[in-house]
């Protein structure tokens, strides 16, 4: 163990209450001049009587500093990519996001642009989207590509649709009800399908980390609609026997739809096309560098073959060979997944970033990825008392991540994942994920050390993780009773049962406090 | 403060060791002891309660006196007050019984009992549904579903349980082999009833998730989907256990937790019915076949079912048969792989393969049955 670099860290604590609550009647952050006198009439007067509200909007009253201190101090008691190691977050491909590429789309040629604006004042926006699917194109080896999904689980959900209206439109859609998953893919490889109306069925890993092929037959049939499949399934276990499993459901007549949302350590290296996909979907702010969450939003890259094209969602963008424009005809088409052509946002810093890098620098990515992530690996099963790796004796490689399990450590100390989980803020790390539902491996950490990531990085991350699991063996009450480092310790563990205790807005949370 | 119940049954296991397949009643027990055998139970026990040593200032431990409990407590330090006293130092199913009584009329929070399925049998005879039950495991027979998977994974559940955290649960199934019919190399499992176990032992974890659907909802869908896929004129024959009954609560019908029951159009037929019976209808071509896993051991059949004997099901096939699981219940299975034991080796190998388990509304998992 190198020597620890344990940071004199604190989380901010501003004890901030919410905005609503520091609502001052009457401050107001713009006063807007009367335009009732130049107007001639009062403005509200020309609002039409159905669009009047009743009452004033429950908006809390605050000044322009007040509201922007708030937010500064929010933005201060949270974790994010940008300054801490983010290692810990895995299957979510936690990479640095350029930030130059924020250049690009706060550009007001960009951020300005409107929807509805007419296809020759929009040229150069629609060159990228119509050169991004290029791209994309590329990349899968499939033949079309979409960008309206707003997110991963809607990327899955818009091949889900597109499969249905395939076999609306072969007349099978009432024999092909059912749709083969994995569950150690995705969740909403399973839940899309089901939102559309198919039967779920999912197969269990066996000793080597993915089904059999034994398993698969045993349920495919005359009513397979198709199969939904991650590979590197959620754990880094690569499934060799891939092709086999798309050809028996070829065979079948199925459809095969490939989760490419973890793609990260198959850059250059594995096509959806050659593993005999149909369709795959790639989550642009993931993989591809473009932000998460706060400075996202979400884009699903949704690749389908040529015979599948005609169902994509409307609009597309094509090229005539002189001038860019947005085809709205598809009468086959699934109609609209999500307003527009989707988060052009993550479409622009993605293909800044593939841009930037090329062909051979994108295979630079991966390869770095799958090194970093078993450099780890050495080094936590090594090193890391406690821990070990699920069918690590029938599948001992991993590409970009993989699925720890601190099952020995809990049964020797008392010390659960979730125990580790709250000290590691204590060194200045976000909350690790542990694993999607269900948890088959027991005690989960799931760890995605991407190539954004230093050695030293990766070095500091992992002298943590030794030093919680010693003092879990030799002072256990150490690790139970962390964080230390934060402004509160632990929160009482609840969850929601029940949709009616669930409190998302103001209104709701006054409703159920007696408060309205 | 949690007030968490402890009985030791402190004979439990001394007949595994020894190849005496159980410890029900003296005579074995003498057998045993003749053998060589040593207590076990209290090490199993100690091992679950360590695991609440850094919580012991916000527990106590409601127990019987000596061997059941109290030696154990002291041992380590745990807070503890007794709430039974054995008239002697050779404890019996009766001082179980007893103890069990006196921790559901505190009530204890949860009550931890160090044994197999026998003792199993005794608590569940004694508190039944009125407070939450965990097994440690410790005894030669672990086959109800009403034990954690190890000694450490209960006292676990405590200790979450110590630390504030309010846990649901399930109804789970405690099943007893009839010992001496056992040691005559006869399987002849009996399910004796239910009991409130927490949710997961073994996989804690997934209770901290949250927005996932509780075990009832899950069961409420799978009910949902059977009611809508249920063939006219086709008997349903319903097996033992909580889950399997899912079914019947949709219906709003009548039926017997512990024995199997006949539908047909919706309605109930028959109640409880015997394997003569189901033979009958068998002959019909027109029976099929509803039924859950034990949980934690995946037997379908062969265990606390017999009246699913292997002319019944060698006459319904295994195309006729649904299986269902809340997925909690198959995570607790041992390499998620389900087990049938029905007397006769062709029968067996004839419901081997995959089953398409119901775990949800139109949700199912391939599993393996071997």
């Amino acid at each position: 163990m190198s020597e620890l670099k344990k940071r004199n860290f604190h989380e901010a604590q501003w004890d901030e209450s919410i905005i609503f609550e520091q609502s001052v009647p009457g401050s107001r952050s713009i006063l807007f001049p009367d335009a009732s006198e130049e107007a001639g009439v009062c403005p509200g007067e020309l609002i039409p009587a159905g669009l009047k509200r009743k009452s004033k909007p429950e908006l809390p009253e605050l000044a322009q500093p007040q509201v922007l201190r708030h937010y500064l101090r929010l933005s201060q008691e949270t974790i994010g990519q940008d300054f801490d190691i983010d290692i810990g977050l895995g299957t979510c491909t936690m990479k640095y996001s350029p930030k130059i590429n924020e250049q690009f789309v706060r550009n007001p040629k960009f951020a300005e642009l409107h929807p509805y604006q007419p296809d020759e004042t929009a040229q150069g926006i629609l060159k990228v989207i119509y050169d991004f699917e290029q791209i994309m194109k590329e990349i899968s080896g499939l033949d079309a590509v979409s960008f309206q999904a707003g997110g991963g689980g809607q990327g899955i959900y818009a091949n889900a649709a597109v499969l249905k209206q395939y076999w609306r439109d072969k007349g099978e859609a009432d024999q092909r009800t059912q749709i083969i998953t994995t569950i150690l893919s995705h969740p909403i490889d399973s839940a899309a399908p089901a939102t559309k109306g198919f039967e779920v069925i999912s197969l269990y890993p066996e000793a080597n980390g993915y089904p059999s092929i034994e398993a698969l037959k045993a349920v495919v049939g005359p009513k397979t609609a198709g199969i939904f499949i991650t590979n590197p399934e959620d754990t880094g276990v690569f499934n060799p026997i891939i092709r086999e499993f798309v050809e028996v459901v070829h065979e079948a007549g199925g459809l095969c739809v490939c989760d490419m949302a973890d793609y990260n350590g198959l850059f250059g290296i594995v096509r959806a096309k050659e593993l005999g996909a149909d369709m795959c979907h790639f989550n642009l702010h993931k993989a591809f560098a473009s932000p998460h969450g706060c400075m996202g939003p979400g884009c699903a890259a949704q690749c389908v073959s040529a015979e599948l094209e005609k169902y994509l969602p409307r609009p597309r963008v094509r090229f005539d060979g002189e001038k860019y424009y947005t085809d709205y005809d598809g009468p086959a088409s699934v109609g609209k997944i999500r307003q527009f052509h989707g988060s052009l946002a993550a479409v622009i810093r993605a293909y800044a970033w593939v841009m930037s890098l090329g062909r051979e620098g994108l295979k630079t990515v991966a390869e770095t990825a799958i090194l970093n992530n078993n450099y780890m690996m050495k080094r936590v099963l090594n090193e890391v008392r406690g821990i070990s790796m699920s069918w690590a004796e029938e599948a001992p490689n991993r590409l970009e991540q993989v699925r720890y399990s601190f099952e020995k450590l809990y049964k020797d100390t008392g010390v659960s994942a979730e125990d580790v989980n709250h000290h590691l803020l204590d060194f200045g790390f976000q909350r690790f994920f542990a694993s999607h539902h269900p948890l088959i491996v027991p005690e989960p950490f799931t760890p995605e050390p991407t190539e954004s990531y230093s050695k030293d990085d990766i070095d500091e991350y992992v002298d943590a993780l030794i030093q919680i699991c010693e003092e879990a063996y030799t002072e256990p009450e150490k690790v139970l009773n962390a964080p230390y480092a934060g402004p509160i310790s632990r929160l009482e563990e609840d969850h929601i049962h029940d949709w009616s205790e669930l409190c998302v807005t103001w209104r709701v949370w006054k409703r159920n406090h007696g408060l309205a | 403060m949690l007030k968490l119940g402890l009985i030791v049954n402190p004979i439990a296991g001394m007949g595994g060791r020894v190849a005496l397949k159980g410890t029900d009643g003296r005579e074995v027990l003498a057998k045993a002891r003749q053998r060589g055998a040593v207590p076990e139970a209290g090490v199993k026990a100690e091992k679950a309660l360590r695991m609440l040593l850094p919580h012991r200032d916000s527990l106590c431990v409601y127990t019987a006196s000596g061997a059941m409990g109290q030696d154990l407590c002291e041992k380590l330090g745990l807070p503890c007050r007794m709430v039974y006293e054995a008239p002697g130092p050779e404890t019996s199913a009766a001082d179980t019984a007893a103890a069990a009584r006196a921790l559901a009329e505190i009530p204890a929070d949860l009550l931890l009992f160090a044994g197999g399925d026998g003792t199993a049998r005794d608590v569940c005879g004694a508190v039944g549904e009125a407070v939450p039950v965990l097994g440690i495991p410790a005894g030669v027979k672990i086959q109800s579903a009403v034990f954690a998977f190890t000694p450490e994974d209960a006292g676990a559940v405590a200790a979450v349980m110590a630390s504030g955290t309010p846990m649901t649960d399930s109804l789970r199934e405690v099943v007893d082999l009839d010992e001496d019919e056992y040691r005559q190399g006869r399987v002849g499992a009996r399910l004796y009833g239910v009991m409130r176990i927490p949710d997961c032992p073994d996989r804690l974890q997934s209770m901290k998730q949250s927005g996932f659907a509780t075990e009832a909802g899950q069961l409420e869908a799978i009910a949902a989907f059977l009611d809508e896929h249920l063939e006219p004129g086709l008997i349903y024959a319903v097996g033992s256990g909580s889950s399997a009954k899912c079914i019947s609560r949709r219906l709003g019908l009548p039926y017997e937790l512990l024995g199997v029951d006949l539908i047909r159009d919706r309605q109930l037929i028959a109640r409880d019915v015997t394997e003569e019976q189901l033979w009958t209808y068998a002959g019909t071509g027109k029976l099929r076949i509803i039924v859950s896993p034990i949980g934690g051991q995946g037997f379908l059949f062969g265990r606390g079912n017999h009246q699913f004997s292997p002319r019944v099901l060698k006459a319904v096939g295994k195309d006729g048969i649904t299986v269902l699981s809340p997925e909690s219940k198959l995570l607790s299975i041992p390499d998620h792989t389900l087990r049938v034991d029905c007397g006769e080796e062709e029968v067996n190998r004839l419901l081997r393969g995959y089953y398409m388990v119901l775990c949800g509304y139109g949700y199912h998992a391939a599993i393996a049955c071997k």
